[in-house]
């Protein structure tokens, strides 16, 4: 299987190109187009209650497809939203995904949903979040530019930015600065990453959009 | 010793991405972590003696093992874990598990203070909120003329749900009219003026009867039926009455109102307003009161009652009526399932009756044999045609004073 992302960062999609035999797991709907040879299954996405909860409480749909060939052919994944994607390699280590984060994995990963905390959800992040560990390629995507931070004791996040990150990460919700600065400074309530690890953030938040938007309505 | 495997992972910056997972090993001398062989196959060591601890990760639970010049740490979040360490290390892990577990225990004492504190002052905000905007939705439900009463009352009258056909009957809807007309003197006067009081009686065997604000009583034939004399359905009318001249229809919208419309309510814009009241109307929330409410509206009934010459102490022996019919099954009686804590509440009436004094009895001239047996004959339709009903008397009360809540 050869993949590649294409039309970075603004409107990444997935070129995946399978051989006989390769298969692939994609969000519900991630599909943008295949060849005619390439078969389309859908499945529940880790069994139903895990699919239940993806659905309820993750934001993404109780179903994945799984993308198959007898022979070969090419799939074209993308995301709803403009932005970045960005692929990693589990080695049997874990990352967890932020709702909406996940477009696509090879077989070997495992998706399951699982509990993110109050603190998150006042953070605006979602109460629970993917888990993604096993073996093989993930694919996830970003509102606007991913970038990645490897920490080493703590880095602040502003809320709707965080996209992945690994499980030796803890995330505190807390404020930018004292009441004021946070309230009137327009930062308000920030993610506090403490650990050591990796995490994946986005250079927009979706949040962040809403609100501009919805301040020039009228 | 027996070694123990556990899955977890390893950082380390020989490897792919600097990370991958591991089987955890840990054995006499140490930790070992083996990698899979998509990540190397290789396996990283790190001895007893030179292991520092941590917790933390995403759970807080996850334990990490750093070597002394932190190139290679390696965690794990299975539960045995740690214990497992703990065991097989001894004497050599002695001292990193006692720095980790004050650690930690210093951490969770913290994130114990901070919840507590945080849930306090959350709750106290939202008590202190909640009363705030109680009492400035009842305030601005005072200052409002009586007039919107009159049009809510009006409007939630086309609302809801009658449960039956009007009774027209005279015997039965003259009687009734006339204990709403005999009580309206002694309520509460708005600028010098009262409310209207109208009489709807309702053919349904409901044992229910209620005031919508502005005046418009509505009795259900099944309340009458169940009544032994007319001072207990008199003194039922003078609670639900007070509930009108209290104003509690008014307060119960605003306080179940949005905060947008309980902000209309207080600037005077009663267009949204009206469509709130035809739904909650709806749902029969209009007349659904707290028990503070209930408390108020008993005594300002037992207040008119005894002004008007009518037997206040029935309304404890209505109570005492269903209470001896339906024992503690309020749910099939829906006066009494909106008017709780029925015993304590039987006390109070009788409490304050006696405070109250005796009172000039003025005997009723109904027949109430015929109101009853009419009651239950909805078929007898001598046509009531009103003569003073939602007229205001004009006597005044015992107590009237400028009234102070008008506008």
């Amino acid at each position: 299987m050869q993949t590649e992302i294409r039309h970075r960062p603004a409107f990444a999609n997935i070129r995946v190109q399978l051989e006989r035999g390769d298969s692939l797991i994609a969000e519900s709907d991630a599909m943008a187009s295949m060849s005619s040879t390439v078969a389309m299954r859908a499945r529940w996405a880790g069994g139903f209650f895990n699919a239940l909860i993806r659905r309820v409480f993750g934001q993404e749909s109780m179903f994945v497809n799984e993308f198959s060939t007898d022979s070969e052919g090419e799939v074209i994944l993308t995301q709803p939203f403009p932005g970045d994607m960005e692929c990693i390699e589990l080695n049997g280590n874990t990352v967890f995904l932020q709702p909406g984060a996940f477009v696509a994995c090879e077989p070997g990963v495992k998706l399951t949903a699982g509990w993110a905390g109050f603190g998150s959800y006042i953070g605006k992040e979602g109460l629970f979040r993917l888990k993604a560990s096993g073996t093989g390629k993930l694919w996830f995507g970003a509102y606007g530019g991913i970038f990645t931070r490897e920490i080493t004791g703590e880095l602040v996040v502003d809320t709707g930015h965080l996209v992945a990150y690994e499980p030796t990460l803890k995330i505190h919700m807390g404020m930018a600065g004292g009441i004021f600065s946070s309230f009137f400074g327009g930062e308000g309530l920030v993610s506090k990453i403490r650990g050591e690890g990796r995490v994946y953030l986005q250079s927009r938040s979706m949040g962040g959009l809403a609100a501009w938007t919805n301040a020039h309505l009228y | 010793m027996k070694s123990q495997a556990f899955q977890g992972g390893v950082f380390h910056t020989q490897l792919p991405g600097g990370r991958a997972g591991a089987t955890i090993v840990i054995d006499a001398d140490g930790i070992s972590a083996r990698v899979p062989d998509s990540a190397g196959g290789e396996t990283f060591r790190i001895g007893f003696a030179d292991c520092s601890l941590q917790q933390g990760g995403a759970s807080g639970r996850m334990v990490f093992c750093r070597d002394s010049n932190r190139s290679t740490t390696i965690f794990c979040e299975e539960k045995q874990f740690l214990s497992t360490l703990a065991a097989s290390g001894g004497d050599r892990v002695a001292s990193a598990l006692s720095t980790l577990n004050a650690t930690e225990g210093g951490k969770r004492a913290r994130t114990r203070r901070h919840w507590l504190v945080g849930l306090s002052v959350a709750a106290i905000l939202g008590f202190a909120g909640y009363q705030a905007f109680s009492r400035a939705g009842n305030a601005a439900v005072r200052a409002l003329p009586i007039s919107v009463d009159e049009k809510m009352g009006e409007l939630a009258w086309s609302a809801i749900d009658k449960h039956g056909p009007e009774v027209k009957d005279a015997v039965v809807v003259g009687a009734i009219q006339k204990m709403a007309d005999r009580l309206a003197p002694q309520s509460k006067s708005f600028a010098g003026k009262r409310l209207a009081f109208r009489v709807t009686v309702i053919d349904a065997p409901i044992v229910n009867a209620f005031c919508l604000p502005g005046g418009r009583i509505v009795v259900f034939t099944g309340l009458i039926r169940k009544a032994s004399d007319p001072d207990q359905v008199a003194s039922v009318l003078g609670h639900e009455m007070a509930h009108a001249t209290l104003r509690h229809g008014l307060q119960r919208i605003a306080q179940s109102a949005g905060i947008i419309v309980a902000l209309q309510i207080m600037v005077g814009d009663l267009g949204g307003l009206m469509a709130f009241v035809t739904e909650i109307a709806q749902q029969g929330l209009i007349t659904s009161y707290g028990r503070e409410q209930e408390t108020e509206a008993d005594m300002e009934g037992l207040l008119m009652a005894h002004g008007a010459g009518i037997d206040g102490s029935g309304l404890e022996r209505f109570f005492a009526v269903l209470e001896q019919e339906h024992g503690d099954v309020p749910e099939v009686l829906q006066w009494l399932s909106t008017h709780p804590q029925l015993t304590e509440r039987r006390a109070t009436i009788k409490q304050r009756w006696k405070e109250l004094g005796p009172s000039k009895a003025v005997a009723w001239e109904i027949d109430w044999e015929a109101v009853v047996k009419r009651a239950g004959n909805p078929s007898l339709t001598a046509e009531y045609k009103p003569e003073s009903a939602g007229v205001d008397s004009g006597v005044p009360r015992a107590d009237d004073a400028p009234d102070a809540t008008a506008p």
